[in-house]
């Protein structure tokens, strides 16, 4: 691989899963569900054994106890897979500066020049699986891909789990691709897929064989291109080292209830806690924002801007956008109860706020009036507080009894610059 | 079958600091426990605060002890099954 890129491909097997069998040896070779918290009913991660047994992500608690009664289910703690993220990054990291955090669990590292310090990226590969052992716990794996770029590397860690070690080099990076599935590739969705089979293209051999001209008449320049690149084994894109990461365009909170919310206070606190975890991020970023954006999902909707989320039901979507920066909670839920004055909805399952087109507050003037400007300050006060003894020490009076929404990280990792800049200061 | 038991209870520990902690007895419920080994350690920041949360095992069960580095006080959390 002289005149090739090294990239490694570290994807944690089950992760949330085997980080409660390694914390809690009773339930390791058990089959175990994680749920977001107790009596939810969707679980969020699987151990290796469930998914044995057909038990996936994302299934009803109900259907994955008709496949197996004896499912264990554990509540989710998030702060103890963010611990392991960290220290899982801070191991992959030692073997290259080019290391791109994918997900929670996931991370490529670019290792073309500093392979040769380690022994080859074998040899790394098998020194991230030892201290991933010796340093976060022995029942914890990985599965390791190595290519020439992040696609073949993505694909590689997954042919063998659980913690495997696979290689694809070039002269059989075709091949591999020919027995692959499409859905299996990185960056090929449901729409795509059902766009290809319909053109009764169901393999990368068969997407290969088709012209470039064809290819774009039937799926545009853009999606001819990547199918065209992907069917060979073409990657080009560079692996993004974990301090390179680009400055978030905008902040955001979801949150889908254990209940329907049916009573506008409850809703409304709801919304508040939202907006309030929203622009502590932003503020935390030093960031503020202009584009409000505010969701709801529920039903039955008689609403006037009805936009379906994805997963279909009853959607509200709305947005406005401010010609001042914001990033106070009191200013953005204000905004979002003037957006929610559209919707007419019965009841509320799931609420998200998102404060968009952000940019740093240093550049932004010292408000005018005193009022403006006692109003920053208390809102500094209350953050330098809430830094120095935990979230919500102070916090809005409308929140008082209820359940308080906190910080926490997500599967996906996509807000790694708050995770992995502001976070760990 | 219960998997955990919640405690939630302060404790005294025998620990033993070197570059880590790691927790040689505890003495519950009047009753002296030898732990073996540290099965799984995890750190939470609550604030400024720094909670060192670690799952010793011993002969008959492992616990989940919760060290606070603020008043050096050690919590113990759960009793697991071994």
């Amino acid at each position: 691989m002289n005149d090739q890129r090294v990239i490694l491909h570290v994807d944690l097997n089950s992760f949330f899963a085997t980080a409660e069998q390694q914390a809690n040896p009773a339930l390791r070779n058990k089959c175990v569900g994680i749920i977001k918290a107790v009596s939810r009913s969707c679980l969020i991660a699987t151990s290796i054994e469930a998914k044995k047994l057909g038990i996936k992500t994302g299934m009803a608690v109900a259907e994955a106890k008709k496949l197996s009664p004896g499912i264990i289910l554990v509540p989710a703690d998030f702060e103890k897979y963010e611990d392991i993220t960290y220290r899982f990054i801070k191991i992959c990291k030692t073997y290259s500066p080019m290391c791109e955090v994918f997900s929670l669990d996931e991370c490529f590292i670019d290792v073309t020049e500093t392979e040769k310090f380690f022994g080859g990226a074998v040899n790394i590969a098998l020194a991230i699986k030892d201290r991933l052992r010796n340093e976060i716990g022995d029942y914890m794996s990985c599965s390791v891909g190595i290519s020439e770029n992040k696609l073949l590397a993505k694909l590689a860690s997954s042919k063998i789990k659980a913690d495997g070690l696979f290689v694809i080099d070039r002269a059989i990076a075709l091949d591999i691709l020919n027995d692959t599935n499409l859905m299996d590739v990185c960056g090929l969705g449901w729409g795509l897929y059902n766009h290809l089979m319909a053109q009764g293209l169901s393999s990368f051999a068969k997407i290969r064989a088709k012209s470039p001209e064809f290819l774009r008449r039937e799926f545009g320049p853009f999606w001819s291109m990547h199918l065209y690149n992907i069917s060979r084994g073409i990657d080009n894109s560079p692996v993004f080292s974990y301090f390179e990461i680009a400055d978030a365009k905008s902040v955001s909170r979801t949150y889908t209830t254990h209940r329907n919310l049916y009573r506008k206070d409850e809703i409304k606190r709801l919304i508040r806690n939202l907006c309030e975890e929203a622009s502590a991020k932003a503020r935390r970023m030093g960031m503020a924002g202009r584009y409000i954006g505010f969701g709801l999902r529920g039903g039955p909707a008689r609403h006037r801007y009805a936009q379906a989320f994805a997963g279909g039901g009853d959607s509200f979507y709305g947005h406005r956008t401010l010609k001042t920066y914001i990033c106070d909670g009191k200013t953005l839920f204000d905004i979002c109860c003037n957006i929610i004055k559209d919707w007419f909805g019965e009841y509320v399952r799931f609420c998200g706020v998102t404060l968009g087109m952000l940019t740093k507050t240093n550049y932004l003037p010292t408000p005018l009036f005193p009022a403006d400007r006692r109003r920053q300050e208390l809102t500094s006060t209350i953050d330098l507080i809430n830094q120095r003894f935990g979230d919500y020490t102070i916090f809005p009076c409308q929140l008082l009894g209820m359940e308080i929404i906190r910080p926490e990280v997500t599967g996906y990792f996509g807000d790694k610059k708050y995770q992995l800049e502001y976070k760990q200061d | 079958m219960s998997y955990e038991t919640q405690v939630n209870e302060p404790i005294k520990v025998w620990a033993f600091f070197d570059n880590g902690i790691f927790p040689l007895a505890i003495s519950w419920r009047r009753r002296l426990i030898k732990l073996e080994k540290v099965i799984f350690s995890s750190s939470k920041q609550v604030g400024q605060l720094k909670l060192v949360s670690l799952v010793c095992a011993s002969e008959g069960a492992n616990f989940e002890l919760e060290y606070n580095s603020n008043n050096y006080s050690w919590k113990l959390k759960k009793v697991l099954p071994a």
